[in-house]
């Protein structure tokens, strides 16, 4: 779904191309901002003029300034420079009508200054949700103003992540009844990305432009207009019968079409003017074979409504947006549809986008959030629950029996639930078939001399379990000496769980989704030998993270090693950062510990 | 013949644009679209009508079925005022317009998505004086379904972009309606130009690609009035050549059954069957070739001639060598003049005086905002080295290894000038990166190069024409990376302290981690030891901006230091610091010597009373070979002959001894004609010493070597996996 919302940082991810790095040398020492809510004869807008003033602090430089615009925001003044403007998509978008225009301007040695000024038109308020306050360069001063008729009493701006000591807030109201807030800003940072950061809405300051939509309802009511869309699909039984195959059950239904839709209509995000907020007919998602969000949900609601199975529509914020519609409904609220089937006291949250989610499990996409569920006679805000890291899980298993040449033979068992999958399948299925079990092995085998044997691999789809099995060998987990051997039984696959470098952090970490990751390895000693002392092993935790280590032995010739991973809390604090580095250190090197097998001695 | 129909529509189609150009623009666009495609899409091509796909390509991505290639060139004349007047004259044009057909079968999902969306520009318009190229784009999809179902891609489907300065540049794009695994796609470009004053763009077709062909086809009508040259390369076949009724050239020329290229080590301009076509129209202002002042059709013609044009075409260069450095560099004059004296006093040799001016013009280059380009820079180094005297050297025109060998140049636009000294210890060519006037560049070991002669020397020695001479191959040991390393444990982690010393082309890796400062101060170690007292221009304002860019450039360099210590290694690493203690320019000191230091994790592991270390993973990043990659038919082109070299000084912990068993489970010795790679490790004075070297003998080896080079490779990566017992 389209997010048709001013954003400096959106433009920030654009531009990127033109700067990979933000260099101190040059800062905006002067940005005015004015946004002004305008009755005009096509209806309310807003208007606004963004002046920076560019200056070279040590050296010569070159600046690009720049500005976004679509078929909702319209560019009526550029000066500065000689403006040139390209279509800009964001990733995994196929289209959309956002266009940057931009220019470069030499700063041609230190001390010199360039001003430039873009004036913009909100044609539709509706999408004027949130203002990001940062820009690519440190700001000295910025002075933001929003200009309010009487009338607009609804509108209030609530600010997020401001740091704290650079900003003042002044509230006029004029004679007669209009305001102006402003905002001013000393010294703020520019604004960077960092490796596994938090979504920028978390992390940056923001300004929410909130009461256009005074409630959920209106909201709603705009959001309608959009969605009804003709669902008439020719020969629609012949298609049905043909996709359940004989299938009567309900869930079985589900199943089947939800599967068909994941898998026979390719995601392609399509987002042209109108089309950014309304789904595709079904009829034509069908033909084109692909679909955005929106379509491939409305298409999947049909097809279920027509086999008998209560379906709607629904619109989400994905955890990308740090709120839920019913704290601020706005059009920013949103950024994706799925289809919502009622299941007795529960709901199941069916994302076709997303062709490796079974019927009964959420993405941790949506998790925590509320979908506004179309219904034909209004809507329903319903909350997405939050579930923990039991419902995505990557547990495997590893065998061994000791060699008398030194290497480990046996067998890998793994299992995949929930999130995991699309981990491991998506990247399966996206590689060339020639070399797709060269990536299989890569990605199960526990280290890189690990040989998996092929031609027994298994991967197998049950319910919401995948499953991945093969005889393995190892050839180098053996250290032998003349008194005993070594084993290491640890697992090279910790790429999730890792030190963080500090050097340059200033956020949050954050982790892929909620999890439990476990690798459980068993050695059976040779015939005489003898497991020495195993290592002590040790549970650790940090943040929302908690990383095991344990060593057992069952019975005197079997020995086993299990490591966990339990992400609860995907987010490790920045404040909390050296500890995570000191707790990962330490759970490597419990898991890095040997296992001793000890010759017997003769009797 | 049935590809003649098609090309006489598509000028009629042109025409058609022409006439309509004052209606709709959007209009005329779609309704010249759809024509085009109506008259692709009607031409009988039966190897467009194949569905069956050899069982042999069943693990491939996806398979092109059919590959048709058209190109159809017309000289025309038009009138137009000159520049800034009135006055009307002739304009020698061009009409005509490139068709690419291909018929794909789509295999996987990754095959899928590669050939589920398509982006290209529609329109084209480049002026340039009373010169232009104005060029229209149509593409054509077609679906074919497992069933034999055929569903046409409506011109409609594209979504239309403006863009640019102005919005006058112009995209389509397009996410193929209907396109799913096991279906086949009908794909087509078409090019329609319009060229005024210029040349056609030259045309590369590769016989052989990532996916198999099932059939190539190459298509071209060329209008008798134009000149045509063509060079077909490593083992392309043959055009077919007939005239049609209009007297024009018509080239044909097929190939079936074309296995994919293997991944790894192979260079498709070196190994895949090729063909480079040119099309010149002699009358237009650009400049032409004199070999294309003739028109008519040469196929594969004399490299003589095409050489010749080279030699010809640098007679138009403006240059002069001395007042070049001296306009970017101050005293760039003086230091020519010293350098001379020296060299006439003996002092140096004039191998030295040579390199001297080498790295002279390009510091000049560097420091300046001027285009390096090959034939100036060759030409005002041959102005600096006849200017010594007693230095003897000579011209030659060489190839880089993205072109085709000297002996067979097709284009004189492909070519490269060099001096070679007449002992043959330097050849030097336009520097390509911050190297040493002893080194050569990677994109020329072991080309083919020959002399320069003057026509009237060439008349009375023919032979000379026929001589070629080879580039260097190099040695392993010039293109040396060796790696030292002390390392020491802290805990489980072992802080390590790494100085590198690169020669030859394995500098060309490391290029990014050197700032302007270091280049610059650098080149002024090197200049100024002759007294010239070299310094950059510009005064005290633009000096300071310099030194502050130089400020932020250091601080950017930590960072390029930091990433190479991530790739270096798998174990996570925490980068310390890292300095380039030298450039490399100096042929006394031609190594590029870098210094970092960090801490790697996970280096020590505990073992019952004793300890291990990940030994293995002081060995850098090795390649990996996949299954497919096993079975190799094809010749193996690697980028160089290189010599990796790893020397380990690792201080064992206090307490800790290792033994001969341990030490000897590290040593290995794999030697055959690719390489070798080799272990030593011995214990001394509580610290133990590993030596890795891998080598690679050539940069060309037969296929017949394949599993030679192989063992080497394998060797390597399982090395990494080493590990090394510490007992108490």
């Amino acid at each position: 779904m389209k997010k048709k919302i001013i954003s400096i940082i959106s433009m920030l991810s654009v531009i990127a191309g033109f700067a990979d790095r933000l260099p101190d040398n040059v800062v905006i020492s002067d940005a005015a901002e004015e946004y002004t809510f305008e009755q005009t004869r096509d209806g309310l807008v807003v208007k606004t003029v963004e002046k920076s003033k560019y200056e070279a602090t040590r050296h010569s430089d070159k600046v690009v300034p720049h500005v976004f615009y679509n078929n909702v925001i319209s560019l009526d003044k550029v000066s500065g420079g000689k403006p040139d403007r390209r279509n800009v998509n964001a990733p995994n978008v196929f289209h959309d009508d956002s266009y940057i225009c931009y220019f470069p301007v030499e700063l041609k040695e230190k001390g010199a200054t360039a001003k430039t000024e873009f004036r913009r038109t909100f044609k539709d308020p509706a999408y004027f949700t949130r203002l990001s306050v940062l820009d690519m360069y440190p700001v000295n001063e910025k002075v933001l103003k929003f200009r309010l008729p009487a009338y607009l009493t609804n509108i209030e701006f609530i600010e997020k992540n401001f740091p704290q000591d650079c900003f003042v807030r002044d509230n006029e109201i004029h004679p007669d009844g209009s305001r102006t807030v402003t905002y001013t800003f000393t010294n703020l940072p520019a604004s960077k990305t960092e490796k596994r950061e938090p979504p920028v809405q978390a992390c940056e300051p923001i300004i929410y432009v909130q009461g256009y939509f005074p409630d959920v309802d209106s909201l709603y009511r705009y959001h309608k207009r959009l969605v009804d869309v003709d669902t008439v699909i020719p020969d629609v039984n012949a298609l049905l019968a043909e996709i359940l195959d004989g299938a009567t059950e309900r869930d079985a239904k589900i199943d089947r079409l939800l599967d068909f839709v994941g898998k026979r209509i390719r995601y392609v995000a399509f987002e042209e003017g109108e089309a950014g907020y309304r789904p595709d007919n079904p009829a034509e998602v069908l033909r084109k074979r692909f679909g955005d969000c929106k379509g491939m949900a409305l298409l999947l609601k049909t097809l279920l409504n027509r086999v008998g199975v209560e379906a709607y529509i629904g619109a989400v914020g994905t955890r990308s947006i740090p709120y839920k519609i019913s704290e601020m409904p706005s059009l920013g609220a949103t950024n994706h549809m799925i289809c919502v089937v009622p299941d007795g006291d529960r709901h199941l949250f069916l994302d076709a986008t997303n062709e490796y989610n079974s019927a009964g499990h959420i993405s941790y996409s949506i998790q925590g959030k509320d979908v506004m569920m179309f219904k034909d006679d209004g809507f329903e805000l319903i909350d997405v629950p939050r579930l923990g890291a039991e419902v995505s899980t990557d547990l495997a298993i590893y065998s061994y029996r000791l060699n008398s040449d030194g290497t480990l033979t046996g067998s890998l068992s793994q299992q995949l639930r929930g999130d995991m999958i699309p981990f491991y399948k998506a990247r399966i299925d996206g590689a060339n078939k020639k070399y797709q079990d060269d990536l299989i092995e890569r990605m199960i085998r526990p280290r890189r001399q690990s040989d998996i044997n092929r031609n027994s691999l298994k991967l197998e789809s049950c319910g919401e379990v995948f499953s991945i099995s093969a005889p393995l060998t190892d050839a180098s987990a053996a250290t032998v000496t003349d008194n005993a051997i070594y084993i290491d039984l640890n697992t090279a696959d910790n790429s999730i769980i890792e030190r963080i470098d500090t050097s340059d952090r200033t956020k949050d970490y954050v982790l892929p989704f909620p999890c439990i990751i476990e690798r459980r390895s068993e050695l059976t000693a040779p015939d005489g030998m003898t497991v020495g002392e195993l290592p002590e092993g040790g549970t650790y935790s940090c943040a929302g993270v908690e990383l095991s280590c344990k060593f057992d032995k069952s019975n005197p010739s079997v020995v086993t090693m299990t490591k966990t991973v339990k992400i609860n809390d995907v987010i490790i604090p920045f404040a909390e950062i050296p500890q995570w580095n000191t707790t990962v250190a330490a759970w490597n090197d419990a898991c890095d510990q040997q296992i001793e097998l000890l010759f017997k001695k003769m009797q | 013949m049935k590809t003649s129909r098609l090309l006489s529509l598509f000028i009629l189609l042109s025409s058609f644009a022409v006439f309509s150009a004052k209606a709709d623009e959007a209009e005329d666009y779609r309704i010249f679209a759809d024509e085009v495609k109506s008259a692709v899409y009607s031409t009988e091509m039966p190897e467009f009508e194949v569905r069956e796909i050899p069982e042999k390509y069943a693990d491939a991505s996806a398979v092109f079925v059919a590959i048709y290639h058209e190109l159809n060139a017309r000289k025309k004349t038009g009138f137009g005022h000159l520049p800034g007047t009135i006055r009307f004259s002739a304009k020698a044009r061009v009409e005509g317009g490139e068709l690419c057909r291909m018929l794909i079968y789509i295999n996987d999902k990754a095959g899928l998505e590669k050939f589920s969306e398509f982006d290209f520009a529609t329109d084209m318009k480049k002026k340039m004086s009373n010169a232009h190229r104005k060029q229209r784009h149509v593409m054509g999809v077609r679906v074919i379904k497992p069933d034999g179902t055929i569903n046409d891609v409506n011109t409609d489907e594209f979504v239309e972009v403006e863009e640019g300065k102005k919005n006058k540049e112009k995209r389509r794009k397009l996410a193929v309606p209907g396109l799913e695994v096991g279906d086949m796609i009908d794909v087509f470009f078409y090019t329609e130009h319009k060229l005024q004053n210029v040349h056609l763009e030259p045309m590369t077709y590769y016989l052989r690609d990532i996916y198999p062909i099932m059939n190539y086809h190459v298509h071209a009508v060329v209008d008798d009035n134009l000149t045509t040259q063509y060079r077909t390369l490593n083992g392309a076949p043959d055009f077919a050549v007939s005239r049609d009724d209009d007297k024009n050239y018509v080239l044909d020329m097929t190939a079936q059954d074309i296995a994919a290229e293997p991944r790894l080590w192979y260079s498709s301009d070196e190994q895949s069957p090729l063909v480079k076509l040119y099309v010149y129209n002699r009358r237009s202002d650009a400049y032409t070739p004199n070999s294309a002042r003739k028109d008519g059709l040469q196929q594969n013609p004399d490299p003589k001639e095409i050489k010749k044009d080279f030699w010809l075409g640098r007679d138009y260069i403006f240059h002069n060598g001395q007042n070049f450095a001296n306009y970017y560099l101050k005293n760039g004059a003086k230091a020519v003049k010293e350098i001379s004296k020296q060299l006439k006093k003996g002092e140096i040799d004039s191998v030295a005086a040579a390199d001297y001016l080498y790295n002279l013009l390009t510091l000049a280059y560097f420091v300046s905002d001027e285009n390096l380009y090959h034939m100036r820079f060759g030409l005002q180094l041959n102005d600096l080295l006849r200017g010594l005297g007693k230095v003897k050297y000579y011209d030659f025109v060489s190839t880089d290894n993205e072109e085709e060998a000297v002996d067979e140049l097709a284009s004189m636009f492909n070519a490269e000038a060099g001096i070679c000294l007449l002992d043959g210890k330097r050849h030097y060519l336009t520097p390509r990166a911050i190297i040493s006037p002893s080194e050569l560049h990677g994109d020329f070991i072991g080309r083919k190069y020959q002399s320069y002669h003057t026509d009237k020397y060439i008349k009375q020695h023919p032979e000379v024409d026929t001589i070629y001479r080879t580039l260097p191959e190099t040695s392993p040991e010039q293109n040396r990376n060796v790696s030292e390393m002390k390392v020491r444990t802290d805990g489980t982690s072992a802080v390590i302290d790494r100085r590198e010393s690169r020669t030859g082309v394995t500098k060309l890796g490391v290029q990014h981690l050197l700032t302007a400062e270091d280049i610059v101060n650098a080149y002024l170690s090197y200049l100024n030891r002759s007294g010239a007292e070299i310094s950059l221009k510009g005064n005290n304002k633009k000096a300071a901006d310099r030194q502050e860019r130089y400020n932020s450039e250091r601080q950017e360099q930590q960072d390029a230091f930091k990433q190479e210590v991530e790739d270096s290694h798998k174990n996570q690493t925490e980068f310390i610091s890292g300095k380039v203690e030298q450039v490399g320019i100096d042929p006394d000191a031609p190594e590029l010597i870098y210094n970092v230091s960090y801490k790697m994790d996970g280096f020590v592991k505990q073992a019952g009373k004793n300890k291990i270390m990940s030994v293995g993973s002081l060995l850098g990043g090795q390649t990996e070979l996949l299954t497919a990659d096993r079975e190799r038919n094809d010749d193996i082109v690697l980028s160089s002959p290189r010599e990796f070299v790893v020397r380990a000084n690792i201080e064992l912990p206090a307490g800790y001894h290792v033994s001969e068993k341990a030490l000897d489970a590290l040593r290995r010795e794999v030697k055959n004609e690719a390489g070798l790679f080799t272990v030593t490790a011995e214990a001394k004075d509580g610290h133990v010493i590993i030596e890795i070297t891998k080598r690679y003998n050539h940069r060309h080896e037969p296929a017949g070597l394949w599993r030679e080079l192989t063992e080497i490779v394998d060797a390597a990566s399982a090395w990494q996996s080493s590990t090394l017992l510490l007992e108490q």
